[in-house]
């Protein structure tokens, strides 16, 4: 196990322990909402891709 | 917009504080989600009790919202989205609760799938549980919370700019946390292929299907998957004891329960 969130609940007073904890669930966070924007992009990707066909000004050629 | 306005009849903090009350809430959800290879998160024995705990206090950011924007629209969307909520986490904690009585244990990290007998438990409770994913985080075939045809925009009606966009990322981060639950839990040892494969089925289920009416959502929950689902946990319970009591006379141990917390050091890194 590399990282345990358990020490921000807790709110051990281990003085490093703590600042380094909250380092990594800032981060987790971080990175989350990075996530979350790159899955609403992909959503809109996917709903494009599967709308997708060949267009009238396209039948002809 | 780029300034959040708020709406002169809303109670003022109470109209703040319910997006953020609930992107807090999607995000505190993380913290419970096991990342195989990297972190375990919160690791006891009551962790899948509190996930439910956590994604069941939603409902009370989206009353929060609905009632304080002083609006009959955000208040009837409102009332909606509380009465969906609450409908399908009934079948969607049913489900999960017959793995975990196979599993013995609430433990999220000690959770294993190398058991013939889950398999064949696991395939109707999946199907319960990704239709009620899909009504619990407002996707397609249930998002009536947000219909335009029958309500303006729901619960989010009064919101603009920052505060929209933060129930929009609580949307999407709830959305996150069921698919990568719902790997873990069915698919554990193909962990991140299948968040990503959930992830395209959830966006192509909003592509391909249609809106349920009201009363078909309601009927689909009550009727139909409560039905199946409490059953399934029953069926469960009944097959786990009979197994127990069989294998208990005739070997002398008690497999599922004891053995469970044997097997499932292997999941631990």
């Amino acid at each position: 196990m590399l990282l345990s969130f358990a020490g921000i609940f807790f709110l051990s007073m281990g003085g490093s322990t703590t600042i380094l904890l909250a380092a990594v669930y800032a981060i987790t966070i971080l990175s989350l909402i990075v996530a979350i924007a790159f899955f609403t992009v992909l959503e809109r990707k996917v709903l494009a891709a599967i709308q997708r066909r060949r267009g009238p000004n396209m039948v002809g050629q | 917009m780029k300034e959040p306005l708020i709406v002169s009849g809303a109670n003022y903090y109470i109209f703040l504080s319910a997006p953020i009350v609930l992107l807090t809430l999607s995000l505190t959800l993380w913290v419970f989600v096991p990342l195989p290879g990297f972190a375990y998160g919160v690791d006891n024995n009551y962790s899948f009790v509190v996930v439910f705990l956590f994604s069941a206090l939603n409902t009370y950011a989206i009353i929060l919202a609905g009632l304080s924007s002083n609006s009959r629209y955000s208040l009837i969307g409102g009332v909606r989205a509380i009465a969906q909520l609450i409908s399908y986490e009934v079948p969607l904690s049913l489900s999960l609760l017959t793995l975990f009585c196979v599993q013995g244990s609430f433990n999220l990290s000690a959770f294993s799938v190398s058991r013939v007998l889950f398999f064949a438990l696991a395939l109707p409770s999946l199907v319960i549980f990704f239709i009620s994913l899909l009504a619990e985080t407002n996707r397609t075939p249930f998002d009536l919370p947000e219909a335009e045809a029958e309500l303006v925009a729901g619960y989010n009606l009064e919101y603009s700019s920052i505060l929209f966009s933060l129930f929009f990322l609580a949307e999407y981060s709830n959305i996150l946390v069921a698919a990568s639950l719902l790997s873990f839990l069915f698919f554990n040892s193909h962990f991140y292929i299948s968040v990503i494969f959930f992830c395209l089925l959830i966006i192509a289920v909003r592509a391909i299907l249609p809106r349920y009416t009201f009363v078909q959502m309601i009927n689909l929950c009550w009727k139909t998957l409560f039905p199946l689902s409490l059953s399934l946990f029953f069926l469960t319970v009944i097959i786990i004891y009979l197994l127990n009591a069989s294998l208990s006379s005739l070997y002398n141990v008690e497999l599922y329960g004891a053995l469970s917390h044997s097997v499932s050091v292997e999941t631990q890194p």
